[in-house]
């Protein structure tokens, strides 16, 4: 077995992307004219890489009905994600503590889903020849894989910077940390006499920000001997010759880019790849929108220019803010090229409201007959993109709120989740089986949920009083009686804002 | 004078021609640094004890092009024997075309890649080159190379390699992947496709950020056009172009056993002459300690290094200089009007004074006679400064072309009207006579200077009139191109230009044919 260089000092908390969720890649094939298996019957989910199994764990949980397997070398991380699942009380998630180039030996079947996310860009060419192996083996014929990587040009100053911050940490010890800001330390003195420094904007900038960014995860990134950055088409080709076809990203607005350009950018870059192949046409984007880093996914099926979303009587689409979201989508539309306030987006915001839709029902929907599927299509997809709209993965469940019963939340692990991140500063998200994927869900959502279902404020009450002492040392924090009364003062608000949302994604569930 | 412009060809491109894309030949421009005198120096200043360039010796080079290097040297050094590899069956075919007809007995060619080389008897070679190939090459084959070296190179054998560096080279390989890229849809050769990808990269730059911000990159993609597409082609269109870490490469090479003795670019083993004073203060403050491989990098980083050429040497070098026992190598100034000036000059803007004592007495030494390092540093006016000193003052004058370093003692050069001269070596008569009026540098060999030599085209038309050639069709070719560029101009007769010729040819007898024949290119015609 290769030594492998990839470090593994730090752990690497795989904080929850719903790029990675099978039903973000399944969407993304049918919206690419390709057939999948679906994702409301049994699969089987594989990740290379999975970290401390944060995002796996979350997915098990939002697909009772698939199998997951986490593979990953670091035993620190296979030690904490096997410890949530089995707190969590999952069984249809197994990890597996093991080198991508020992995979030959590993047995764990075939899989429906791959994903390899934070994970490919960091592994030695022979490394990346083995994952490379194991997908062409392991994948099903339809069978959907997905990559994230380091992506030219713009991951270009981060890898100059970071070889740098390797080159001049090296003799400060074994700890990766020490060795990371011993390099930034160094670095920083050449840097004022550095030409690349004085000249190019992007390594300068970096070399500014590294300090706003939390050091652990830029250490684990950085530190890594190996991390190459690539151009789309070299990974397209390298995939292709295992006979895998590019179809698009599960990072869904990565296919738009009417969305990602201004008006001016997106016109000219229509002239420039006009008449032009996919490959070229994500190339030049890539250049113009300064791509920094790419969710892929791949299939064994060519792509078409067919969308086969028209069939999927299995997922549904709804809208799931209440209040007015005209506002943000205004500011949105008016820094890119797409208008997510035309009379199409309103409409199709509009029949998603009060109840999901199974989505070939809206492309018949009497009151979009004037428009065309495609112009549909699209404009759904812009909405999905800034999270407008929600793809759900089941029919939502439908119970007003009632006050004489008890609520909890459904599953263990979103039970763990909440009382351990109840303050966390870093985002935290609740698993649901009908979204498939995991729910960002805000401070304040967080804390009034916490004390609907009846949790101690005592302890999420000083985490924050000590937050707010060190950001304003000195400042008046309210006792704890004030605060808990302005919580449970906002929970009339919190039943009727909150609460359905929660109900119906199947987060939240009335005791019987 | 013919020395000057022996400065300006160093900071030349130097990239000869690898495989790939094989419908772009273009001629191999010498690099002074291939040298095999060249590389003795920077070792001997790494502490490598011997001189292994006066008795013969073996020489391979990898990736040879279409030979040009290579059979100049084998014509700089008859005792030694040189060995060229390609794989591209035209520019073999081109080499051994030149060596058969210059007659050289001491230089073969093989047509072969890299990676197939089992089959074919060699010797171990005291010297092993690679320029302008490494970072073009796919990865199992530079493994192939570094195979080779450990195989073919000596004990104390030195082997020089030139490859792209960064973060100089981060830029070019970004502009030359778009470009590829771009071209991919293109049909015809691979400067046509050159040229359709750097027009659509043009029309895109305007929208990309990325070009906004980086100087580097819009610089490169402004300056394509001022290079011959047709080099730049075969740069660019190869899918395979890698730069390297200086500190990666030293790690792999001293993995093999190699040690890193310095660069083959003698200037750049010289801070002080990189550097302005503040610069230098604090440079030498963060890399206070030995360690060169750290320097080396600290250094790559601030002068935006974009392509180097290492010299390691097969064992280990002990970092004591052994210039100054040196007596098989000799000094010779290179300019005879004064050149305290030029040497302020450049001394401006760097830390080194090049216009101090000491360095007026070693010129002061050198000028009328060559010496040997050793007697250089022995000598009264010399030695009075403190040794470290005098030696520092050689290499940089060295480095920066006020002293040259020959490999043997000069000729004597007393011209008599009634002499006759002739080349000395059939190689330089068909180099000369077949390149006479190429606008391209043209290179002869020299055994003293063990070097190839730039003629400059004013020269090269005064040495042919002086050895009696005819000048009717120099002057053709000179209307032409004056006609070309400024199709209205009067264009002087052949008489008038027969006439300039002849007029300028007694200074030239007292500048240049001493140099000439002191560097041993020209010999009397007994």
């Amino acid at each position: 077995m290769q030594e492998s260089s990839y470090t593994v000092d730090l752990v690497y908390h795989a904080e929850f992307k719903s790029a990675q969720s099978p039903l973000s890649m399944y969407w993304t094939a049918l919206a690419h004219g390709v057939s999948a298996s679906p994702v409301t019957k049994a699969f089987v989910y594989c990740d290379l890489g999975c970290g401390d199994g944060n995002l796996l764990n979350m997915l098990a949980c939002s697909y009772p009905h698939a199998r997951f397997v986490g593979i990953d070398i670091n035993p620190e991380h296979i030690r904490i994600a096997r410890e949530l699942a089995q707190r969590a009380g999952l069984t249809n998630v197994t990890f597996i503590e093991a080198a991508f180039d020992s995979l030959q030996e590993t047995e764990c079947g075939e899989f429906d889903f791959i994903s390899i996310h934070g994970t490919y860009s960091w592994l030695s060419s022979e490394i990346r020849e083995s994952v490379r192996g194991f997908i062409s083996r392991r994948l099903k014929p339809d069978g959907l894989f997905s990559i994230h990587y380091l992506a030219l040009p713009g991951a270009a100053s981060d890898d100059l910077v970071a070889s740098y911050i390797r080159l001049f940490g090296e003799s400060a010890g074994a700890q990766t940390a020490t060795r990371f800001s011993t390099g930034v330390q160094e670095l920083r003195k050449i840097a004022p006499f550095a030409l690349l420094f004085q000249g190019n904007r992007f390594v300068h900038d970096w070399l500014n920000e590294i300090d706003s960014l939390p050091a652990d995860r830029l250490a684990h990134d950085f530190m890594n001997r190996q991390a190459p950055a690539f151009h789309f088409r070299d990974v397209c080709s390298e995939f292709g010759a295992l006979g895998l076809n590019y179809l698009g990203s599960p990072r869904w607005v990565a296919n738009l880019p009417e969305m990602r350009l201004s008006s001016a950018k997106w016109s000219a870059y229509g002239e420039l790849i006009k008449d032009r192949d996919r490959d070229y046409q994500e190339s030049v984007l890539d250049l113009v929108a300064h791509t920094q880093s790419r969710v892929d996914l791949y299939g064994h099926a060519v792509p078409q220019t067919d969308s086969k979303l028209k069939d999927a009587t299995d997922l549904y689409l709804q809208r799931v803010r209440d209040q007015s979201d005209l506002e943000p989508r205004r500011t949105i539309s008016s820094k890119c090229a797409a208008d997510l306030t035309s009379e199409l987006h309103d409409r199709i915001l509009a029949l998603c409201e009060k109840q999901a839709v199974p989505v070939p029902d809206l492309f018949e929907h009497r009151e979009l007959t004037r428009f065309g599927s495609q112009e549909i299509e699209r404009a759904v997809q812009q909405l999905l993109s800034k999270r407008f709209l929600y793809v759900l993965v089941a029919r939502p469940v439908v119970t007003g709120y009632d006050s004489s019963r008890q609520y909890r939340l459904a599953s263990r692990l979103n039970q763990i989740i909440l009382e351990e991140q109840i303050a966390s500063t870093a985002s935290v998200y609740l698993a649901s089986t009908v979204l498939g994927a995991a729910l960002e869900i805000p401070e304040g959502v967080r804390v009034r949920l916490f004390a609907f279902l009846g949790g101690d404020l005592s302890g999420a009450w000083r985490v924050f009083s000590a937050r707010r002492q060190e950001q304003a040392p000195g400042s008046l924090v309210a006792p704890f009686e004030q605060f808990q009364q302005r919580v449970v003062a906002s929970l009339p608000g919190f039943v009727e804002n909150e609460l359905p949302h929660l109900l119906q994604l199947g987060i939240v569930e009335a005791v019987s | 004078m013919l020395f000057d412009t022996i400065r300006a060809m160093v900071a030349g491109s130097n990239e000869q021609s690898p495989h790939y894309s094989a419908d772009s030949v273009f001629q191999t421009e010498f690099s002074i640094a291939q040298s095999p005198l060249r590389m003795t120096w920077t070792a001997l200043a790494a502490g490598v004890a011997a001189n292994p360039v006066t008795s013969p010796f073996r020489y391979c080079d990898l990736g040879c092009g279409t030979g040009s290097t290579l059979n100049l040297l084998a014509g700089c050094f008859p005792h030694a024997s040189f060995v060229g590899i390609d794989i591209d069956p035209e520019h073999i075919a081109a080499a051994r075309a030149l060596a058969e007809r210059a007659g050289l007995g001491n230089v073969s060619y093989i047509e072969a890649s890299f990676d197939d080389l089992d089959g074919v008897d060699l010797e171990e070679f005291h010297f092993i080159t690679t320029i302008g190939v490494y970072s073009w090459l796919p990865r199992t084959v530079r493994g192939a190379v570094h195979q080779f070296v450990q195989r073919w190179l000596r004990p104390d054998g030195l082997f020089a390699i030139n490859y792209m560096a960064m973060p100089g080279a981060a830029a070019s390989d970004l502009v030359a992947s778009y470009v590829r890229m771009l071209s991919e849809s293109s049909s015809g050769g691979t400067t046509a496709r050159f040229k359709s990808g750097v027009s659509r990269l043009k029309r895109i730059a305007p929208l990309s950020s990325l070009f906004r911000n980086d100087p580097y990159l819009a610089n490169w993609l402004l300056r394509l056009d001022s290079f011959p597409a047709q080099q730049l082609a075969h740069d660019f269109m190869n899918r395979r172009a890698s730069s390297f870490y200086f500190r990666d490469m030293n790690r792999l090479f001293t993995s093999l056993g190699l040690s890193f003795c310095g660069s083959a670019k003698l200037a750049q083993n010289l801070p002080e002459l990189q550097l302005p004073a503040d610069q230098l203060t604090e440079f030498l403050e963060i890399v206070d300690n030995e360690d060169r491989e750290y320097q080396e990098s600290v250094l790559d980083l601030i002068l935006h290094t974009n392509n180097r050429i290492d010299l390691y040497v097969y064992g280990n070098a002990d970092r004591h200089s052994k210039l100054s026992s040196t007596d098989d190598i000799y000094l010779l100034r290179t300019a005879r009007q004064s050149d305290a000036a030029a040497r302020r000059r450049a001394s401006e803007d760097f830390a080194a004074d090049l216009a101090s004592s000491v360095h007026a007495a070693i010129l002061e030494l050198c000028d009328h006679q060559a010496h040997s390092v050793s007697a250089v540093l022995q000598h009264d006016s010399v030695a009075r400064f403190r040794p470290e000193e005098a030696e520092r003052a050689i290499q940089q004058l060295c480095a920066t072309r006020f002293l040259n370093i020959l490999g043997s003692e000069p000729a004597s050069s007393a011209y008599d009207s009634s002499d006759r001269y002739r080349f000395s070596s059939l190689l330089n008569k068909t180099v000369f006579e077949d390149q006479l009026t190429s606008i391209e540098p043209v290179h002869l060999a020299s055994g003293v200077l063990g070097a190839p030599v730039d003629m400059p085209e004013a020269i090269r038309i005064r040495l042919h009139a002086f050895l009696g050639g005819d000048l009717s069709a120099v002057w053709k070719v000179f209307c032409e191109r004056v006609r070309q560029q400024a199709p209205n101009a009067r264009v002087a007769s052949l008489e008038q230009f027969e006439d300039s010729i002849r007029a300028s040819l007694p200074d030239f007898v007292a500048r240049e044919l001493p140099i000439l024949v002191r560097l041993g290119l020209l010999e009397r015609d007994s």
